[in-house]
């Protein structure tokens, strides 16, 4: 009896065995090369993914006018105010656009701690009124955007550096400086300690030192969006002065620019937030060095290996008074900097004011040279290499309304900012998921084609987010044999959680081992899921809401086409 | 009498076709490209190789020389504000793809590449320093 229970059980374990064996075969196996994970991709699209390629044969008309980042910026109520005051009978209120370090959460919230002292001082202005003080927190290359377009001008403007004073001043904005120095810090290079002496002479950044090592290609650096950053703006100007000896006439020279494409072959990317780049670092350790203040590098956690390198122009966060800020609120500014100035010790608790000697190792004495720094990095920032992008756009059954309007004019609009001398294609999902353009060079027709494939967007069903993903995957893969110089990229647009098709789970390590990064925007959403997608390969994961998508996408297509 | 007439002939002959050729190459100059090798590692042979310059060009009057980097193409040597701007993108290596990239169009009778040996592309001739 005992004998024929131990021999039940052996050969059902046995069955159990085979039975995972199979279901194992049937499955995505591990994968560890690129070429693993194109057969396998090819394997599970074959076998399990329904995917058609009903080709769009609509062409739209398309706009004379081209759009620009300045045209789509979104309403400024998606910044809000973090400390508020108004104006009334009693109080002469002076909003500040502050930049992200000064106006967050403790450490960051050096400006909303002095505002806020400030306020309760309850200090009286010459024509009688309280003087007070609103901070709105906007990133400093935003700011200035808002500013320059005209969109929304604040009284006051404190960004990180006072390079982009001098550009709103060469763009025609006149604003005034209140106070040069407010929270004093540097930006720098954190650079990996094992290989800090590939880039420094004496402790000192070595501008020709990172040039070779870079384009060596065993020295991975990153930096972030000049449009947007003002520590990746300083960086920017520090490798075109580098190049132009000094000399700042020559700064935008075509040959200063073609060097400036040779450096960008060795740069893997440049990344939205200082945070992506942080992760690229820590996590995936696919980066020896990247940008950041000093302010958030003795506020960031994990990066023990690593060591600061000063670099460029100081970032002093200088304060400005705008065109909107009359007389009194002009006095009500100088007022709250020469607060600050009484306050300067506290500084230190945020972590400002640790480099008092470094010096700005260049000037300008002209704003335009910053726009025109800008133009450069857009024209040669993909090295030499021409992009070829899929677009992977959810039109699930959420996104019917109002959502699928906005991302309509959100792609129509952005659209605008992709070179011609790119390549891209359109994938759309719901349940199912269909290839509506193949990738192909974004000249007149293709944009025509892709404009009218958008406009023709209509919403129902599931979603099936890694189904879509892994067909744009296999497409942009097809597109790459017969064009292999073109470097590959994913933009993925959902609003919900994937509910239908492959687990992610199931294909990860096929989107992880392709190594095309994959650019996600969750539209009204918060997904841990896109931004697992975004991290597999150093793309971008990005928040919008219905508002501000045309900004966000063309953002990101700004800075990645 | 005859004779200093045939010999005028002769150098009225002599003067005519040097002022053709003259003519001819001022207006239709042969084209050379001249591209110099800014590695980091070839900054001591900066020295020499803008002497090298120097001297091709004052010893080829009628060719017109376009000039260039690794990095990039700097055009008519004429236009050159400074032949210092030629070294002043000095760093990293040599790449062949960036040789094609901004020469493969570039239509010239000659293409001379100033380097250290390292690569010789096809389609040019390498002087090595």
């Amino acid at each position: 009896m005992r004998n024929d229970i131990s021999r039940k059980a052996i050969t059902s374990l046995l069955s159990v065995t085979a039975l995972s064996v199979v279901l194992a075969g049937c499955g995505p196996g591990s994968v560890d090369s690129k070429e693993e994970a194109l057969e396998q991709l090819g394997r599970v699209l074959d076998k399990k993914v329904d995917f058609s390629q009903k080709e769009n044969t609509y062409r739209a008309n398309i706009q004379l006018t081209q759009t620009n980042l300045l045209s789509i910026l979104p309403g400024i109520g998606e910044y809000p105010m973090t400390l508020d005051a108004r104006d009334s009978t009693a109080v002469e209120a002076v909003e500040i656009f502050t930049s992200s370090e000064k106006a967050g959460k403790q450490r960051d919230g050096f400006y909303l701690e002095m505002a806020d002292l400030f306020n309760r001082e309850q200090i009286k202005i010459s024509n009688g009124k309280t003087a007070q003080i609103g901070i709105r927190k906007i990133a400093s290359g935003l700011g200035a955007q808002f500013i320059l377009a005209q969109r929304y001008v604040p009284d006051a403007f404190s960004p990180s550096n006072h390079l982009w004073g001098d550009m709103l001043s060469a763009e025609g904005i006149n604003v005034t400086q209140i106070a040069e120095v407010t929270a004093p810090n540097t930006a720098g290079v954190i650079v990996r300690k094992s290989k800090k002496d590939e880039i420094t002479t004496n402790n000192q950044l070595d501008v020709q030192k990172l040039l070779n090592a870079v384009t060596s290609g065993s020295f991975s650096m990153g930096y972030t969006n000049p449009y947007q950053s003002s520590t990746g703006l300083n960086f920017l100007l520090t490798i075109l002065n580098e190049f132009a000896e000094g000399d700042e006439s020559e700064f935008l020279a075509p040959d200063v620019a073609s060097a400036f494409e040779a450096f960008q072959q060795g740069v893997p990317f440049v990344a939205q937030t200082t945070l992506q780049m942080r992760d690229a670092a820590v996590n995936s350790g696919v980066l020896d060095a990247l940008v950041m203040e000093h302010q958030s590098w003795v506020n960031v956690k994990g990066m023990g290996d690593y060591e600061f390198v000063p670099f460029g122009v100081r970032h002093d966060s200088p304060l400005y008074a705008t065109p909107e800020a009359d007389a009194t609120e002009r006095e009500v500014l100088k007022l709250f900097a020469e607060f600050i100035d009484a306050n300067r010790a506290r500084t230190r608790d945020y972590g400002f004011g640790q480099n008092p000697d470094y010096k700005s190792n260049y000037a300008l004495s002209s704003g335009s040279t910053i726009t025109g720094a800008q133009k450069i990095w857009k024209d040669k920032k993909s090295g030499g290499r021409p992009i070829a992008a899929m677009f992977v756009a959810d039109i699930s059954g959420s996104m019917d309304g109002t959502r699928l309007k906005n991302l309509k004019r959100a792609l129509i609009e952005s659209s605008d900012l992709i070179s011609s001398t790119n390549s891209i294609g359109l994938v759309t999902y719901n349940q199912d998921v269909n290839v509506d353009l193949y990738i192909r060079p974004f000249n007149v027709q293709q944009k025509s084609l892709f404009m009218g494939a958008v406009e023709g967007l209509s919403a129902a069903g599931g979603t099936a987010t890694n189904d879509a993903v892994l067909v744009a995957l296999n497409e942009l893969s097809d597109f790459s044999k017969s064009n292999p110089d073109h470097k590959l990229v994913v933009f993925v647009l959902s609003d919900g959680e994937t509910n239908k098709g492959l687990e992610y789970g199931d294909v990860v390590e096929i989107m992880q081992w392709t190594d095309i990064p994959i650019h996600t925007i969750a539209y009204e959403l918060s997904s841990d899921h896109l931004k697992s997608m975004a991290s597999l390969a150093e793309g971008a994961y990005i928040e919008s809401s219905a508002e501000s998508a045309s900004y966000r996408i063309g953002n990101l297509l700004n800075s990645e086409m | 009498m005859k004779y200093v007439k045939v010999f005028a002939a002769f150098v009225l002959l002599h003067l005519a076709a040097w002022v053709c050729i003259h003519l001819y190459q001022s207006y239709k100059p042969a084209s050379v490209l001249v591209v110099v090798d800014t590695s980091f590692s070839m900054k001591p042979k900066f020295a020499e190789i803008r002497q090298w310059i120097d001297d091709y060009e004052s010893q080829n009057r009628y060719k017109k020389i376009l000039i260039g980097t690794d990095k990039a193409n700097l055009g008519d040597i004429n236009s050159l504000q400074s032949k210092d701007v030629i070294f002043r993108t000095s760093f990293g290596k040599l790449q062949l793809t960036n040789l094609k990239r901004h020469y493969g169009g570039v239509k010239a009778a000659r293409k001379i590449l100033l380097s250290d040996g390292s690569e010789t592309p096809d389609g040019w001739e390498t002087v090595e320093f």
